[in-house]
């Protein structure tokens, strides 16, 4: 009977099947393509629709640089073809949007495989500068040519008067069904892009990346699986990049500058370019931190200072990307803390939501989502803060720990004479609640339209509420802990 | 059965094979040599890595070797273009021929689980997705021993465990021959003892010759019934493992000249 057991506890729980792996990515998208037009105002449907087209680009640049190793600084270049031809084929003839969409896809597919063809003996520093000249020429060209400015006719061009902008698809006329529209081709690219990691192609790119020798030798075609991977980053790109031509009605070819392709895998290395999440994060950081900045009436361009710094730290920090390092604290905790910690989450969550409704300072999903990333920064941020710290050299960083250290214990000594409870981390937590208050608030203030007082009031009150149920509950929620801790003993990672 | 005639490779002036002829038939078959000897650029004209400057190697009787690239005035370019199609064999269809290997340092990814790892081959070792291939890994995880560890990803796996995952990864499909690269470095001597046990078995596990390069003499000894010896790319000795071992010029070879360290004394 125990050796059963034994036999038992050593057997991990089956792997998830491909659709099961990409049915978290379908499910999240899906609610954001529901709820978020609803919530956010005018402005940010547009940039979030914009975000969800760099979000396809970059997951493409995840692909190549995350499976392969491969730097390509061309798949911005490649979105602008896919968006070309979309302008092109929708101005000369009569077809309809998706229409254009996929042969936009279609042709960057084949610019991708063209593009690839000189990366099957290239890897490294050398296909990084070959694709940047690739991403160049198609700035020069486009200048050159004229980027399609809305002429009548399939090459036209504007002699006099305005550009004539292409219709949107027919179902989605208004912003937020544009939006929904492009979630739906976000879920089907990445979906299927997913789909791929996780099954044959994944696990083949995967003996390349460990070494090409060996995938060779387990006969895998390194050439044809690299071409598969530039032929279908082609094609994402060139999608992404019709669809962005279908929001606004046009493209202009200053968004193509080669300057954005670099600042893309930048971004893709410091989202992390091993999860579908680091793609909604390039995606994010480089459409709406800066509409952000504008929002608030602060040059947008003072996001590239910011991208800096995170492309050092996140090299720094073991090339895993924000979203790396995000999983990875979350693989060390015990089942039972998830679950509870879920529940109470979305318990202050909903209460902040409801209160805030009701008294008209912003709507239910605004309050909750704000106080959802409170709680999710309340853990990470003291990691980031020591970090930047970790910028300026080892020695100051450890000199910092000392005196953060020596001066917490004297706090923690002086709290129990006085007769409290010693805590050693007060001052993490202390420097952690003033960046994250207004941190948070300041980007609610823009986003959700709350003033900033109550964005204030809304972070630090869900961040009290929540140590103070912790406090309250302990007693109460102790059984349920251990039983979940009977069940799965192990930390989240052993279940996956 | 493994028909080596005449093998030589050049690099420059380096030759790491010199006119190499022998003729391998024990199920389990031996290569040691000292560092430089030329025991992984043998394995690597197998795989089809390195194009031999002459000579051919048979594989139970069929031929793997790239023909010799020459000019024949009597051909029409389109017939030698195409017979150059058919004669080079690439490397990743070798598979198909039933050439499996391992290297000397291990090749599991370490973001994919044990069973993915092992999949990736089979991936590519079928015609296409079946219940066969399917029961094929499991059967091969299972056979090296590593069946508690089906789900755990690459990185999570102990030295040993990785070179028992890249011998199972090297049974997939229907293998003729088997090529491990020092499959026992950096193992314990528990280890070793199972690792010989797993390698022992695979003739009778699927049919398979198995040719094995190792430093471990004792691990040489303990599986292979037939040992070729290296020396600067040339046969210094061939047969059986016991007999080869105690040649003195195979001694000379891999632990000097006792007598030369005396006279220096």
């Amino acid at each position: 009977m125990a050796e059963e057991k034994k036999k038992k506890s050593n057997i991990d729980i089956p792997p998830k099947s491909p659709w099961r792996r990409i049915m978290p990515m379908v499910i999240v998208f899906a609610l954001v393509a529901v709820v978020l037009p609803e919530w956010v105002s005018h402005y940010w449907v547009n940039s979030i629709s914009s975000v969800v087209c760099l979000t396809m680009t970059a997951a493409t640049v995840a692909l190549l640089y995350g499976q392969l190793g491969m730097v390509s600084l061309a798949q911005f270049a490649l979105a602008g073809v896919g968006g070309w031809v979309c302008l092109r084929f929708l101005h000369g003839f009569d077809i309809p949007f998706e229409i254009g969409v996929l042969l936009g896809g279609l042709i960057a597919g084949v610019f991708g495989l063209l593009l690839g063809l000189p990366a099957l003996r290239m890897r490294g520093l050398y296909l990084a500068l070959l694709t940047l000249l690739v991403a160049a020429a198609f700035q020069v060209i486009v200048n050159v040519i004229s980027f399609p400015d809305g002429g009548p006719g399939f090459t036209g061009k504007v002699e006099t008067g305005a550009r004539v902008l292409i219709g949107r698809p027919w179902l989605a006329q208004s912003d937020a069904a544009y939006f929904r529209y492009l979630m739906v081709w976000l879920i089907l690219v990445m979906g299927f892009l997913e789909w791929q990691r996780a099954s044959k192609s994944g696990r083949a790119w995967a003996l390349i990346r460990k070494s090409e020798a060996a995938a060779t030798a387990a006969g895998v075609s390194v050439v044809g699986y690299k071409a598969r991977a530039f032929f279908m980053g082609g094609v994402a790109a060139g999608l992404a990049g019709g669809l962005l031509a279908g929001l606004n009605g046009q493209l202009e070819y200053s968004g193509f500058h080669v300057s954005q392709s670099i600042l893309l895998f930048a971004l893709v290395v410091v989202g992390g370019a091993y999860n579908w999440l680091g793609a909604v994060a390039a995606g994010l950081l480089i459409r709406a931190l800066p509409a952000l900045l504008n929002g608030h009436g602060v040059d947008g361009n003072l996001a590239n200072v910011f991208f800096g710094f995170a492309t050092l730290v996140s090299l720094i920090q073991g090339r895993k990307g924000i979203v790396g390092q995000l999983a990875d604290f979350f693989k060390f905790v015990r089942m039972s803390r998830i679950v509870e910690g879920t529940i109470i989450w979305f318990a202050i969550a909903g209460l902040f939501g409801l209160v805030y409704m009701y008294l008209d300072k912003t709507s239910f999903g605004g309050a909750f989502f704000t106080a959802l990333v409170a709680l999710l920064f309340r853990v990470a941020i003291p990691g980031v803060a020591w970090l930047l710290l970790g910028f300026f050299g080892k020695p100051i960083q450890d000199r910092a720990e000392d005196v953060e250290a020596y001066l917490s214990l004297r706090l923690a000594q002086l709290m129990a004479k006085i007769g409290l409870i010693p805590d050693h981390r007060l001052i993490k937590r202390g420097l952690n609640w003033w960046f994250n208050g207004f941190f948070i608030a300041w980007v609610v203030w823009g986003v959700f339209e709350v003033e900033f007082a109550y964005g204030l009031a809304l972070v630090w009150g869900a961040m009290s509420l929540k140590i103070i149920s912790e406090k309250l509950l302990y007693p109460a929620v102790l059984p349920l802990r251990n039983a979940i801790d009977k069940k799965f003993p192990k930390p989240l990672a052993a279940y996956r | 059965m493994i028909e080596i005639k005449n093998i030589t490779v050049q690099f420059g002036g380096v030759k790491p094979l010199d006119n190499l002829t022998v003729t391998l038939d024990q199920p389990i078959v031996g290569l040691i040599g000292p560092n430089g000897a030329g025991k992984t650029t043998l394995l690597n004209v197998f795989s089809g890595f390195v194009t031999p400057t002459s000579g051919e190697v048979a594989i139970n009787g069929k031929s793997i070797t790239q023909r010799e690239r020459r000019f024949d005035l009597n051909l029409t370019p389109m017939t030698q273009f195409r017979a150059s199609l058919f004669t080079r064999m690439k490397p990743h269809k070798r598979v198909s021929l039933g050439l499996r290997r391992t290297f000397q340092t291990d090749q599991i990814a370490d973001d994919l689980t044990l069973l993915e790892n092992v999949q990736a081959v089979a991936d590519h070792g079928f015609a296409k997705k079946s219940p066969a291939m399917q029961e094929d890994v499991k059967r091969a995880i299972d056979y090296v021993g590593l069946t508690r560890r089906l789900h755990r990803k690459g990185s999570d796996l102990s030295t040993e465990e990785r070179h028992l995952a890249e011998i199972a990864k090297a049974l997939i499909g229907k293998p003729s021959l088997v090529m491990l690269d020092e499959p026992g470095a950096g193992m314990s001597e528990a280890e070793s003892e199972h690792l010989a046990q797993v390698i022992r078995g695979i003739p009778d596990y699927c049919g398979a010759q198995v040719f094995l390069i190792d430093h471990d003499v004792d691990l040489i000894v303990a599986c292979c019934s037939q040992t070729m010896v290296l020396d600067f790319g040339k046969l210094l000795a061939v047969g059986p493992t016991r007999k080869v071992l105690e040649l003195p010029e195979v001694r000379k070879a891999y632990l000097g000249d006792f007598g030369e360290l005396e006279r220096a004394a």
